[in-house]
């Protein structure tokens, strides 16, 4: 079975330098990730900052290429692919970015922004493109009529959003890639713009590569869940599997970490407390990168780098001594296993 | 109450700007106890942040601060400014959202320490503040702080920087701390490591806390009373447990429901509150949610719900608030 994305063993690092331009020094920012994404799945990626997630998404979309490894798109292997083989091979993915005023250019009226893709791909004649360029706007919940002749600083946050949405979604892409789209948005427009995400899935088939530094918003919108720390997965497995029974002791770090909204709950976070502070990617530790702040590490841990080994169905863990398997009626001792007190019905 | 460190009174902020006025902050009222931790709650533009600003005397020219803050009995709106600042940091310290542009770059973490110390006690001697300065990066729980107090802030990492910015609001023994957004720029295990240290500050020290944040769930988890905001109002007050047990307002619970959470299924939609916050240019005469609210009905339109206490503890101004029954 060929997936739609397949992305296998890939590295980028970038070359950094001291103060003066002395000594140099190398951040290890994705160091041998291996994924895939079926069409139709949404994959979620979370991790801290400096984890190398938006490193990776931008490496699958080839910008910059990544050092080594293997991106396949559709069938088509995307690096070391140059100039119009490049634009062909990565025409149906795109990708949505965290500042919605930052990735619109302040001085084009949305209209002008949506069309540009059709316009660099030469889709349609005028009349059509601007036909498609309404039906786009319609569709991410934007009256043409009120929004079209805006500029990106006459809209908030959330419609700059949705219209960053609306171009990526212009060349009818089959993976949009989502760096932290909805970040820097309320509450309330964050649900407004995750519904549009879902409405759009399901409409128009879209797969979704997502990354977040949210573990609650990755498992509202993904099928599959992947959770990066320091240039690598540590743990990638279905949203349901992983959340309910976390393997790997980073995800249950960072599950734990997540103040609850229930406050007769008591915090269980004097662990995530011990465990300090991320490692410097310009120097990661040997063997595993997380066991400088491990609770469970072992010698084996700094001699041999665990790899992503299948311990359930679909359910990869890179640990040496993983943490056992929740129950599913749930012992208290994990977050996943919060109280529903606010759950709706 | 007379144990209250902090009262405030219809504190009222507005902007005057030629041809328009922002009315940010619309008749706040609270107090806070010593050793207590209040979060006020809301999104961009609730007033939030303007009104903790107000209480600091930090706001710009073109703000018009009125009503009332009184710290320990002393007035502090229309303070004049030299006075301001002998209140300023030993009776109210801020910690703010972005530790990176807070810290000046040039100089070494300590020495900025140093300066914080000696600003509020003139008659310390560098040794003495020195001293003082190295207690400080300990209590903050930051590791070596021999080595760290040498360094610049580049060298230290987000969590480590917000501790400096910590260690220098403690500098003068603040009865009020005001963690304007502290964590929200920190990755959650971060997050989680400083809020547990601004509790056990909190405990150790007996300062009061003011947690502003727009994340419901920090609220619910490390503050004993909540504010909600909206277009400049308090729009729901009540101890941590009755909030969450009992909640009220309306949006509150759109606030509440909208959030993601780990116990819902993948791929499930989220209620959906349309529209946009008010304009806060041109507040309308009713209830400023009502265009917004699931729940509105027509008298919510023409009149502004009072905010009043209306269970013990337990303030909110809505006309048709949520039953028990609807908040589970």
């Amino acid at each position: 079975m060929t997936h739609l994305l397949e992305v296998n063993n890939v590295v980028h690092e970038f070359h950094v330098q001291a103060a003066g331009g002395v000594r140099g020094g190398t951040v290890h920012a994705v160091s041998d990730v291996s994924f895939h994404i079926d069409a139709g799945e949404t994959l979620g990626v979370v991790g801290e900052t400096g984890s190398g997630k938006s490193t990776l998404a931008r490496c699958v979309l080839q910008a910059p290429r990544p050092k080594s490894g293997s991106v396949r798109f559709q069938g088509t292997e995307l690096v070391g692919l140059r100039g119009r083989a490049l634009q062909r091979g990565r025409r149906d993915m795109q990708m949505v970015f965290q500042d919605p005023f930052g990735s619109l250019n302040p001085t084009w009226r949305v209209t002008d922004i949506v069309e540009e893709p059709l316009i660099g791909f030469h889709d349609g004649d005028a009349t059509t493109r601007r036909r498609r360029v309404r039906d786009l706007l319609d569709l991410v919940g934007l009256n043409p009529d009120t929004y079209g002749n805006r500029r990106p600083r006459q809209l908030s946050g959330g419609q700059c959003q949705r219209v960053a949405i609306a171009r990526a979604i212009a060349l009818r892409p089959a993976l949009l890639v989502c760096d932290e789209p909805v970040s820097s948005l309320d509450v309330l427009i964050q649900a407004q713009v995750l519904n549009l995400l879902e409405q759009l899935r399901s409409e128009l088939g879209l797969s979704y590569l997502f990354i977040s530094h949210d573990l609650s918003l990755v498992k509202q919108v993904s099928d599959r869940v992947a959770v990066m720390h320091l240039g690598q997965l540590c743990e990638v497995g279905p949203a349901d599997a992983l959340y309910r029974s976390p393997r790997h002791p980073y995800t249950v770090d960072l599950l734990a970490s997540i103040p609850s909204l229930d406050p007769t709950k008591p915090r269980s976070n004097a662990r995530a407390i011990s465990a300090g502070e991320p490692p410097s990617p310009l120097n990661p530790p040997s063997g595993c990168r997380f066991r400088t702040r491990c609770p469970r590490a072992q010698q084996l841990c700094a001699d041999e780098r665990p790899l992503l080994r299948e311990l359930g169905p679909s359910h990869l863990v890179a640990c040496h001594f993983p943490e056992p398997v929740n129950e599913p009626n749930g012992s208290a001792t994990t977050p996943s296993s919060a109280t529903p007190q606010f759950a709706r019905p | 109450m007379s144990s209250a460190v902090l009262q405030v009174e219809d504190l009222r902020v507005r902007f005057d700007q030629p041809g328009y006025r922002v009315h940010a902050v619309n008749g706040l009222s609270y107090q806070l106890q010593a050793g207590r931790t209040l979060a006020i709650i809301g999104e961009s533009g609730s007033g939030k942040t303007v009104s903790s600003r107000a209480l600091m005397g930090l706001l710009p020219p073109t703000a018009t601060v009125t009503g009332s803050v009184r710290i320990d009995g002393v007035e502090l709106v229309g303070m004049p400014e030299d006075e301001m600042r002998r209140h300023r940091g030993t009776d109210l310290a801020m910690v703010f959202q972005d530790p990176t542009r807070s810290l000046n770059p040039t100089m070494r973490v300590g020495t900025q320490i140093v300066e914080s110390v000696g600003a509020h006690n003139k008659e310390i001697d560098s040794a003495a503040a020195r001293q003082r300065a190295m207690e400080l990066l300990a209590l903050v729980r930051i590791p070596d702080p021999q080595r760290r107090f040498y360094q610049y802030p580049h060298q230290l990492s987000g969590g480590m920087r917000q501790r400096v910015m910590i260690a220098i609001a403690l500098a003068s023994d603040p009865k009020v701390l005001i963690a304007d957004e502290a964590t929200t720029a920190l990755d959650v295990t971060t997050q989680a490591q400083i809020m547990e240290l601004l509790t056990e500050l909190r405990s150790r020290l007996g300062t009061a806390i003011i947690l502003i944040s727009h994340d419901l769930g920090l609220a619910a988890s490390y503050a004993d009373e909540v504010i909600v905001m909206y277009a400049g109002r308090a729009v729901e007050y009540a101890p941590t447990r009755i909030l969450f047990g009992q909640l009220r307002m309306p949006y509150t619970r759109a606030l509440l429901d909208a959030i993601p959470r780990l116990e819902r299924p993948s791929h499930s939609p989220l209620p959906v509150t349309p529209g946009q916050p008010p304009d806060l240019t041109a507040l309308p005469p009713g209830c400023p949610f009502e265009p917004r609210c699931p729940r509105a009905q027509p008298v919510c339109a023409e009149s502004r719900p009072p905010f009043v206490e209306h269970e013990g503890g337990h303030w909110w101004a809505c006309w048709n608030p949520c039953t028990d029954g609807d908040s589970v």
